[in-house]
């Protein structure tokens, strides 16, 4: 449990009439011994475990999953036994998904080497990549689940199914929230959600409260937010007639935890039917960063991702604690699992992430966010060095590159390999559970010591495994 | 080599398996990944705890010491010297292992090459009593000895205030607050208590009149009528049945990537909400759950005579299941311990699942006991079942094959009789046969002084002819004699004779191993989805007739079968009944499907001996769907007009559990023979047509010889044809093979051939005729739901630290070992009847207790043990554990596990009568937590129940029972792969939530909102949350405003004289179920006037009480329960 403070609910109530407005989750302040809490109210902020060398999160999820051997991760190898049998040249293959093994398969972007790192990184993704020197390149990470949905899973709560609580419910569970405004955790609906369907973003056993709060880039970003009245006046009678009502109930009853959180509750869905339309506006931003952001392309999955990353960073400056950015839906395209044509499906999907992804980057580190931001970028697996078929690479869980930026992770270096054919990590290997792990602690927190009481047992995110990965950590 | 090496790896080897020293870790996982899997999978069968062939043992290390037959077993460090190597790698000649079997790769023959270099280490072993991981088994029940013993009947307390209670129950409660100085809560008002006890029992509230009519009601046994007449509402059964679907992760889809659906799970909601209603006992409740296919007196419906029991089954399949999983074996763990935590959680109150890895670490649960649980679900697989017609069907077939039994010796008597008259003439004809055949000039004479018949004379001419160059032919023999000049002489004949029997081929002797083999009647357990194959197999020798409406012909069975019936063709599924996604779709198989037992593939190669039409599945590892890139090829579709051999290539799934489920297409007809495993495909056939133990041609020479026994062979099949003693084996089929050829030529043994086609015309139609008597009852129509069908026993293999890579020891099935049960050791089945009945014993401490506290949790708000679901360590002690064993015992004794009963006790207490206010401050500061139930505690509703109000409120709600799920109401929020494609009604067409559909990826945003718990797991006790998001939704969600507005209009048309007070005045009876006070009516007469002025419209105006609605369902009370 993370913090000693024993305040009670009185206390508390008290501290949220002057104007917090929630009441924190008495499980984890009065250490009871309860399996599952009673009634839980929102987030406060709490201790970390350590010192924290980020306060927020933006995960930047590719479902799908990029080509590790066309992005990140570059083999010569490839283009030397280009068409040749892979399991005469790489040995035996684990089964695929589709079990359709082609040949060796060359990349179709150029490799070069960016920044004064001299990292080698393909040419799909130029923007990101003017940020090299920014960058921390892991290339040897791994995943248990060969197919989307287990892998999601896995990705989002270290569990191959659904029913356990996500990263983000995890990190704000143990860390709560900046803002009295907006959930703790969102996740910024680019167009797609990932194969597994919002279970990924799930509170799974911890209270609601913890769960990813969906907003959409477009549209109406949250469920419930508009109100049903067209006046304003008429809402607000009702909601002051609500609310004097509930005081007539709480003369009844006497003092009861539940109906006073339940006031507190009222008061704050009304601050955020102001503050969440305030957040979507985006017409307070310049020009400048409209352009930046890829606001202004011609392609129109680069203003919706750039929409998606800039409302992200406002959300960040607005202290809240875990945003996840999901892709853009494009005809035609299957998010980035390219089983029959690479070159197109990377494309297409670059297109729409690159130009914005840069210029999140940007942006942050001209407004001093960079330094306190981690900023993640990762699909579920990796692709196959062979074709599926003809021109499409297949999943592969043996070895895949993402990078992190900013938020206490050293800049401008690779971490772990592949072997000669990016298809097994084969140096510093790591696991989604090492990911967890390294995320809590730049979030400060202990990912042995975040627990949670359930079905007759604690329970972590990174279940009974987990290695900080301590070499990237600046 | 290093010579000290070897004694230095014995010492470590004697050392290490004693338990005292590790070698490191990386020989312990090099052993577990790489050699332990294969002695378990390829050497445990004949080498392992049931069987030590050759007195080898290799699942324990000491069985690897010392000699063996061979030569030394293993000498650590010297892999040429280890007979296990040489033996593995079959170096030598004399023995080669695997036996008879595939052996094993290269790689991993190299691996124990590497194992033994290195010194052979082998990891301790943990013990089942004491172990490293500090597992004792004794002490372990002693820990929480109360939960692993039966209740005690515990003495009443006595207690001061003698006025307080109502019953026992409220003996224990006053007792334990009076011993921490409390008072409880004084009486809560009729209106609350009544507004309490219509959510607790039906999850509606009451209506206005139901209010004044308790609060005018002076009769003594007013609350015993509310609450007697509560629990006989309809309403009740849907309450309840959704508590349990949160224990079973009640779910209409898998949900996992594309949400694919559960076909007409339904029915398992609508059994439950008809199992509550009707008070079914619980333990016949569990029973059914267990076991429920299996009863021998299953419950029918009364009304529609549908196998009601059958329904329970389908818990086990309402999990997640993915459509393509790459690794199946890994899968079909997920799978399993999803299964195997709800069945614990649900029935025993315990956390199984934790033994999935390791001994359990605080509570009396080896890890055994998890694996002896997996057999059971192992033992038995998924079916769309008939159950509507099932019981009227099973009667139809048990009469069809009464029937059939008795008219076989009918027939069999009539044949004799017809082809007997011929016995004394035929040798004559044969003999005349030979002269004129030799002799064609002598036919005249021949007639005349044989006195023969020339149209016969020349049909046994004409036979011999053809037959003397067919080797095939039965009378091939003889005719080569008779055509011969001197068959003592004959060479070639000779030759022939003394070949004859060598060549019958049984093809089971090119396979590996029998998966089933339905030829011969007794050795396959017989398993089927209906009755389409009758309920056994065809056996050789059976008569059968040509169909009704056909030429009358009589024929013979002349090897065994599976036999699809073409009786049941006619059979359809109603139309309302969903269908199985993806490519399961193309078999259906509910109509009639045969399914062989379950075994573990070796080669992988499959050989399916049948005629045809019709698809195989090939359920690999309890695979239930297929709707993806992968295992395509576990669907086969055969087709022979003939038995055939047909080969299914799952060299694939080499290792994995399977059993192959034949579904016929369309009409077509469909014999299953044999299925076999083998690596070759196979050759020879099962139908005789050489007889040897009835003609034994070896000393044969003269024409006479041949004749001669060819003669007492005829004589014998027929009194052996007509005898009852019916020859089984070998015998039985070489009978069928003769019977077969004399009734495809009838003309040759039938003197009189007209009387026998007359007589086979009269059989045929008086037995179709008497068959269509009872068919004519058969129902054809059937809906079909989810269940279990029960296959051959199966135990699962324990699994080091949980990885499916590393199998270890055979759990035989059972219990959990703390139950102290034992299922007796010749089951054929799954044995989960036996199971069950063990576990419905009254002696059992966990069933009665489990479910008697879950009642007591759903009334009061918290369990006597708060963690509903784990009665372990980890879980809550009890409150009032007296009290809870006193509930238990009356709850089985005297309520004879009665729900109602129960939940009337409870509700009738002094106890559940207390107000939620404290008596003083004093209680909340010494119980906090209310643990000693000093006051009823303030609940929120659960989100259905929320859903349901606001349609009861509005007077929208549809009061409609059962049926097909009211789709979900799809909003911009619920989305992904998968979605429905039609959204619902926003107001879900006014039925309760309960029939609301379940879609696993596209629950409903709001009832998400106010914690509906995802169904994934088994969930005893929601969480229950306070967010903002909950208030958004009673301002902003679309539902909640239309019902509103329903209501608004509804009282202005009731009330349309009535005044605004009394209108506001009534509305608080509906919405809160008690009486406003001014101030609160002030409240809402302020907020009209304000309204209407906003809106600028009269008073009356719908959009004013639209809103006063809305502000209602917005206020606390309208969710919150004192």
């Amino acid at each position: 449990m993370l913090s000693t403070n024993t305040w009670t609910r009185r206390e508390m109530l008290r501290y949220s009439s002057l104007g917090f407005g929630a009441l924190a989750c008495s499980e984890l302040l009065a250490q009871q011994p309860v399996s599952t809490p009673p009634l839980v109210a929102p987030t406060l902020r709490r201790t970390a475990h350590f010192k924290a060398r980020a306060q927020n999160v933006i995960l930047l999820f590719m479902e799908g999953a990029v080509s590790q051997v066309d992005s990140y991760d570059p083999k010569p190898y490839l283009s030397k036994y280009h068409g040749q049998d892979p399991q005469q040249t790489i040995g035996p293959l684990e089964k695929t998904q589709f079990d359709n093994i082609g040949t060796v398969m060359a990349s179709p972007w150029k490799v070069r080497q960016w920044g004064d790192s001299g990292i080698h990184a393909s040419e799909l993704f130029p923007h990101i990549n003017r940020h090299m020197d920014e960058l921390c390149i892991i290339r040897s990470m791994t995943s248990n689940f060969p197919e989307h949905t287990g892998a999601n899973y896995f990705f989002h709560s270290g569990h191959g199914q659904q029913g356990r609580p996500s990263m983000g419910s995890w990190a704000t569970y143990g860390l709560g929230t900046h803002n009295r405004n907006l959930p703790s955790y969102v996740v910024l609906n680019g167009g797609r959600i990932p194969s597994g369907g919002l279970d990924n973003f799930s509170n799974g056993f911890l209270p609601a409260s913890f769960q990813g709060s969906l907003l959409n880039a477009q549209g109406t970003a949250l469920a419930n937010i508009a109100p049903n009245e067209t006046q304003g006046s008429v809402q607000q009678i009702k909601r002051d007639l609500a609310r004097k009502l509930n005081l007539e109930l709480l003369r009844r009853s006497g003092p009861v935890d539940a109906l006073e959180s339940a006031i507190a509750n009222a008061e704050l869905a009304a601050r955020m039917q102001i503050a969440i339309p305030n957040l979507m506006d985006l017409n307070r931003e310049t020009k400048d960063t409209h352009t930046l952001y890829g606001l202004t392309s011609d392609y129109e999955h680069t203003r919706t991702y750039g929409r998606a990353c800039l409302i992200a960073r406002r959300l960040v400056e607005s202290g809240v604690r875990f945003v996840e950015v999901t892709i853009p839906r494009i005809e035609g395209i299957d998010r980035w699992d390219a089983h029959k044509d690479i070159s197109s499906n990377h494309r297409a999907n670059a297109l729409a992430v690159d130009q914005p992804i840069a210029g999140l980057l940007s942006d942050l580190r001209r407004r001093g966010l960079l330094d306190q931001t981690l900023v993640v970028w990762s699909g579920e697996f990796g692709r196959t060095p062979f074709a599926q078929g003809g021109t499409g690479r297949d999943h592969n869980q043996l070895g895949f590159s993402l990078w992190m930026a900013g938020g206490g992770v050293k800049k401008g270096i690779t971490y772990g390999a592949t072997d000669e054919w990016g298809y097994r990590a084969t140096e510093n290997t790591l696991t989604i559970h090492d990911l967890h792990a390294t995320i809590l602690s730049l979030l400060g927190i202990d990912h042995e010591r975040l627990v949670y009481r359930f079905g007759g047992r604690d329970i972590r995110l990174t279940d009974v495994y987990g290695n900080i990965i301590s070499d990237i950590i600046s | 080599m290093n010579r000290s090496l070897p004694i230095l790896a014995w010492f470590m080897l004697t050392i290490v398996s004693s338990g005292h020293l590790y070698a490191d870790d990386r020989s312990h996982d090099f052993f577990e990944q790489n050699i332990r899997p294969i002695l378990a999978t390829r050497c445990f069968r004949c080498h392992g705890p049931e069987q030590q062939k050759s007195g080898l043992r290799l699942d324990i290390p000491e069985g690897l010491r010392g000699k063996g037959t061979f030569g030394t077993i293993l000498v650590p460090g010297d892999p040429e010297k280890s007979t296990l190597y040489t033996a593995l790698s079959h170096q030598s000649p004399k023995l080669k292992m695997p036996y008879q079997e595939e052996p094993l790769s290269t790689v991993i023959v190299a691996n124990f090459k590497k194992w033994i270099d290195a010194g052979a280490v082998w990891p301790p072993k943990v013990d089942a009593n004491t172990n490293d991981s500090g597992f004792n088994y004794n002490q372990r029940v002693l820990r929480l000895p109360w939960i692993w013993r039966k209740p005690i009947k515990p003495t009443l307390p006595s207690i001061q205030n003698s006025q307080w209670p109502l019953d026992p129950i409220d003996y224990f409660v006053y007792s334990k607050l009076a011993k921490a100085d409390l008072q409880p809560a004084a009486e809560a008002d009729p209106a609350s208590w009544l507004r309490r006890t219509y959510f607790a029992i039906t999850g509606l509230p009451p209506t206005q009149g139901a209010i004044e009519n308790f609060i005018d009601n002076e009769s003594p046994d007013r609350y015993e009528q509310v609450t007697d007449h509560l629990l006989d509402s309809p309403h009740f059964g849907e309450r309840w049945a959704r508590h349990w679907m949160d224990l079973v992760r009640y779910s209409e889809s898998r949900g996992h990537e594309s949400d694919f659906i559960i076909p007409n799970a339904y029915h398992y909601r609508d059994y439950l909400i008809r199992a509550y209603n009707t008070d079914l006992p619980y333990d016949q409740f569990i029973r059914e759950h267990l076991a429920g296919d299996l009863l021998p007196n299953p419950r029918l419906n009364p009304e529609t005579g549908a196998n009601e029991s059958i329904l329970a089954t389908a818990w086990p399949f309402l999990g997640e299941e993915v459509h393509s999983p790459v690794d199946i074996r890994q899968d079909e763990c997920e799978r399993l311990d999803n299964k195997i935590d709800v069945f614990s959680k649900t029935f025993f109150g315990l956390t199984l699942s934790c033994a999935r890895c390791h001994d359990h670490k605080f509570d009396a649960i080896p890890q055994s006991d998890y694996y002896a649980m997996a057999g059971f679900l192992l033992s038995s697989s998924y079916r769309q079942v008939r159950f509507e017609t099932m019981e009227a069907n099973g009667r139809i077939a048990r009469a069809l094959q009464e029937f059939e039994h008795s008219y076989q010796q009918k027939l069999r008597r009539f044949i004799v009789n017809s082809f007997q008259a011929s016995l004394p003439d035929i040798k004559r004809y044969w003999l005349a046969a030979a002269k004129v055949i030799k002799n064609p000039s002598s036919m005249e004479d021949t007639i005349h002084n044989q006195s023969v018949n020339r149209k016969q004379l020349n049909r046994w001419i004409d036979t011999f002819k053809q037959s003397r160059d067919q080797p095939d032919s039965p009378l091939y023999l003889l005719a080569r004699a008779i055509c011969s000049d001197n068959p003592a002489k004959d060479t070639p004949l000779q030759a022939s004779r003394d070949n004859w029997l060598t060549d019958l081929r049984s093809p089971a002797a090119n396979a590996t191993h029998v998966i089933a083999d339905y030829s011969d009647t007794h050795s396959t357990p017989w398993l089927t989805n209906g009755f389409s194959f009758g309920l056994n197999p065809r056996r050789v020798g059976e008569l059968s007739f040509s169909p009704v409406n056909t030429v009358p012909v009589l024929s013979i069975f002349t090897y065994g079968a599976a036999v699809r019936n073409p009786d049941w063709d006619a059979l359809s599924i109603h139309q309302e009944n969903e269908v199985e996604p993806g490519a399961m779709a193309s078999t259906e198989r509910s109509n009639g499907m045969i399914r062989t037992p379950t075994v573990t593939l070796r080669d992988g190669l499959i050989h399916y001996y049948f005629s045809g039409k019709a698809k195989v599945y090939a359920s690999v590892a309890s695979h239930i769907m297929l709707a993806g890139p992968l295992h395509q090829t576990l669907i086969k579709e055969l087709e022979s007009d003939e038995p055939t051999w047909i080969t299914h290539d799952l060299r694939d799934y080499k290792g994995h559990r399977v059993h192959f489920e034949f579904g016929p297409i369309g009409s077509a007809p469909c014999k299953v023979l044999q299925v076999i495993e083998g690596p070759n495909p196979l050759s020879g056939r099962l139908i005789a047509n050489r007889f040897p133990s009835l003609v034994n041609f070896q000393t044969c020479q003269t024409l006479e010889d041949y004749a001669s026994v060819m003669h007492s062979g005829y004589a014998m099949a027929l009194k052996r044809f007509k005898d009852q003693s019916h020859p089984t084996g070998k015998a039985a089929k070489e009978l069928a093979g003769w019977m077969h050829w004399m009734l495809q030529d009838p003309e040759l043994f039938c003197s009189k051939l007209e009387n026998y086609r007359q007589g086979v015309a009269r059989f045929h139609k008086d037995y179709h005729s008497h068959r269509a008597n009872r068919m004519k009852d058969i129902q054809l129509v059937s809906r079909t739901a989810v269940a279990w069908l029960d296959g051959n026993g199966v135990n699962e293999q324990m699994l080091l630290r949980g990885n499916y890579r590393t199998p270890d020891v055979i759990v035989t099935r059972n219990a959990p070992r703390a139950l102290q049960t034992s299922l007796p050791p010749d089951i054929s089945g799954s044995g989960r009847l036996q199971l069950a009945d063990q576990m419905t014993d009254p002696d059992n401490p966990l069933i009665a207790r489990v479910m008697v506290n879950r009642i007591w949790h759903h009334l009061f708000g918290n369990g006597i043990v708060r963690t509903v679901n784990n009665f372990g360590w980890l879980g809550d002690r009890p409150s009032h554990p007296e009290l809870l064993d006193y509930l238990s015992i009356v709850f089985v004794e005297k309520d004879h596990w009665s729900v109602k009963a129960m939940i009337r006790r409870l509700v009738m207490s002094r106890t559940f009568r207390m107000s939620s206010n404290p008596v003083n401050g004093l209680a909340n500061t010494v119980d906090p937590l209310n643990r000693l139930l000093h006051r009823m505690p303030v609940k929120r509703l659960e989100a259905e129940t929320i859903r349901d109000s606001l349609l009861a409120v509005s007077g929208r709600l549809d009061r409609t029972l059962f049926g097909v799920p009211v789709p979900v109401h799809l909003t911009e929020f619920v989305i992904g792969r998968g979605r429905p494609t039609e959204s619902g009604p926003l107001d879900g067409e006014g039925r309760r939530t309960v029939y609301t559909a379940v879609r696993r990826n596209f629950l409903p945003t709001m009832l998400l909102t106010f914690n509906m718990p995802i169904p994934f797991n088994s969930i005893g006790r929601r969480t229950l949350t306070n967010v903002p998001a909950q208030s958004l939704a009673l301002m902003n969600d679309k539902l909640v405003y239309q019902q509103a507005r329903f209501w608004a209009e509804r009282i202005l048309t009731q009330h349309v004289s009535e005044n605004t007070e009394s209108r506001i005045r009534s509305m608080y009876w509906t919405a809160f179920g008690r009486p406003a006070d001014n101030q609160e009516v002030d409240l809402c007469l302020k907020a009209v006037t304000e309204l209407a002025s906003s809106h600028d419209c009269d008073r009356n105006d719908v959009r004013v009480w639209t809103d006063l609605c809305h502000s209602l369902f917005q206020a606390n009370e309208f969710i919150y329960l004192r």
